[in-house]
């Protein structure tokens, strides 16, 4: 009888372990389909918004558009790919870089003419920003479902745990696009505008003689400003469409062609904010301050090496979804605190008679000029 | 992210858990009396069951009510540059920072679009 006891106990102890795993991965299960559902939900959405985008273009300048037409070339667009260079002989890769993403621009441009080509470039440049965060959300959807599907079709606990640990960060990254789809479709400025926000800001209190706007390179200006005794070159997208402009163009064409010969170049943008940080922190550092795929970061860096022109940033602190959404509270007033130390850097390490180039990194968004 | 449909998902949570949790209680109660009129020890078994799944939806049924959506309202802070005179109102489609907005009504002078943020309330 005990040792049927014992039997009874392991057998007991065994099917235990049995349902407390398999509830573990019922769970696991739930929760990530959960989630899939959610970017399901917001991807449908994210394709509404462009659709319901164009089809108030069009209304405003008056054209027809034909919502198979546009619905069947909206989804054409976000199903699109970008295939990067190959990087097996990574000599050149910068320059194949860059002349794919512009391809890839101008494609986007021309598709979105297509459909409107009585369109507004402020409109068509939103319009784009639409497309490309709805192109985002549809691979994370689609890619986050497709490693889903593989853990349950290979019975894999350790491939589902692995995607649930990356659930939550991905999850930060879909809510920035989600908040980004309100301003591309009112043209309110976003987080990521904060650089090009304090540009536009030096611009206006400094510009004593009007705004004298130059072209530079496509979507992106310079205005020369009189600051204390130095000449400063403000260079930045052009507002108030979401552009965020060509600047190692801009100063190539300031540095090498024109031969202008600045002591210092000073980059204003964005950044991401650690999680004990405050949002709109200002901190300065030594270096170029860009972000995307470092094509810019890379052809600024490569200038300024090459005439020893000394690099500052100034970085205004941000978390991920409000980089992207409508520019909130704090960032707003943290905009004079950015302009301060930009006016304190040019004073403090440069002297009178110097040039200097202030570049406002980032999305142009709903700030001019 | 996405507050309408989390919105929707606390709704329909909350409710399952609350006639769960209630289920629980009414069946707890009743084991409890079960046990204190027959004095029979399985009673106790259900009602130790009864109390972990009880922990388990109270749990979960926390979770969802610190679940806090926030609101947000937008923000134009449109600002005279002659005297300084300043104005807070809400943006429209189209308003930019450093778009002119009319005239002062103070000095009347030229009124441009300083900020467009959103702001969160309670």
């Amino acid at each position: 009888m005990e040792g049927l006891d014992l039997l009874a106990w392991i057998i007991f102890l065994m099917l235990f372990a049995y349902i407390n795993r398999e509830l573990e991965i019922y769970r696991i299960i739930k929760e990530i389909e959960s989630y899939i559902s959610l970017y399901k939900y917001i991807r449908d959405k994210a394709v509404n918004t462009v659709i319901s985008s164009f089809k108030e273009v069009a209304a405003k300048i008056g054209a027809k558009i034909d919502t198979r037409h546009l619905e069947q070339r909206v989804s054409n667009l976000i199903e699109s790919v970008l295939i990067v260079p190959e990087d097996k002989d990574p000599y050149g890769i910068i320059a194949k870089l860059k002349h794919v993403v512009l391809a890839q621009d101008k494609t986007l441009t021309l598709e979105v003419k297509r459909l409107l080509p009585k369109a507004e470039s402020i409109d068509i440049e939103n319009l784009k920003n639409l497309l490309m965060a709805a192109h985002e959300l549809n691979y994370i959807y689609k890619a986050v479902e497709h490693i889903y599907k593989q853990g349950r079709r290979f019975k894999s606990l350790w491939l589902l745990i692995q995607l649930q640990a990356q659930l939550p960060f991905l999850s930060e990254y879909v809510k920035a696009l989600e908040s980004s789809l309100e301003s591309f479709s009112k043209g309110f400025p976003i987080g990521d505008s904060a650089g090009s926000m304090v540009a536009a800001l030096f611009i206006n209190k400094y510009a004593s003689n009007g705004i004298q706007l130059e072209e530079l390179a496509e979507n992106t200006i310079a205005v020369e400003v009189p600051f204390n005794g130095r000449k400063v070159i403000v260079v930045k997208a052009k507002g108030p469409s979401g552009v965020t402009g060509r600047l190692d163009d801009a100063l190539e064409r300031l540095i090498i062609r024109r031969g202008e010969k600045p002591s210092v170049v000073v980059t204003v943008d964005a950044s991401i904010k650690f999680e004990g940080e405050k949002s709109g922190t200002i901190v300065d550092g030594v270096g170029v301050a860009i972000g995307g795929l470092g094509i810019e970061k890379f052809n600024i860096e490569e200038i300024t090496t090459k005439y020893g022109i000394t690099l500052y940033a100034v970085l205004i602190k941000m978390s991920i979804p409000e980089a992207f959404s409508v520019m909130s509270k704090e960032v707003a007033e943290s905009m004079e605190k950015a302009l301060n130390r930009v006016e304190e850097i040019i004073l403090e390490r440069t002297k009178e008679g110097d040039t200097v180039i202030l570049v406002g990194v980032g999305n142009t968004i709903g700030v001019v000029p | 992210m996405s507050e309408e449909r989390i919105k929707e998902l606390k709704r329909k949570w909350m409710m399952l858990y609350s006639a769960l949790m209630f289920a629980v209680i009414i069946a707890i109660t009743f084991f409890t009396l079960a046990y204190m009129i027959d004095k029979d020890v399985s009673y106790s078994y259900a009602i130790t069951f009864l109390a972990l799944a009880g922990v388990y939806l109270g749990m979960n049924l926390a979770r969802l009510i610190k679940l806090k959506i926030p609101k947000y309202r937008m923000v134009k802070v449109v600002k005279c540059k002659e005297c300084g005179y300043i104005e807070v109102g809400v943006p429209k489609k189209g308003d930019y920072v450093f778009k002119q907005v009319g005239l002062c009504p103070r000095c009347r002078g030229p009124m441009y679009i300083m900020s467009i943020y959103k702001e969160k309330i309670s």
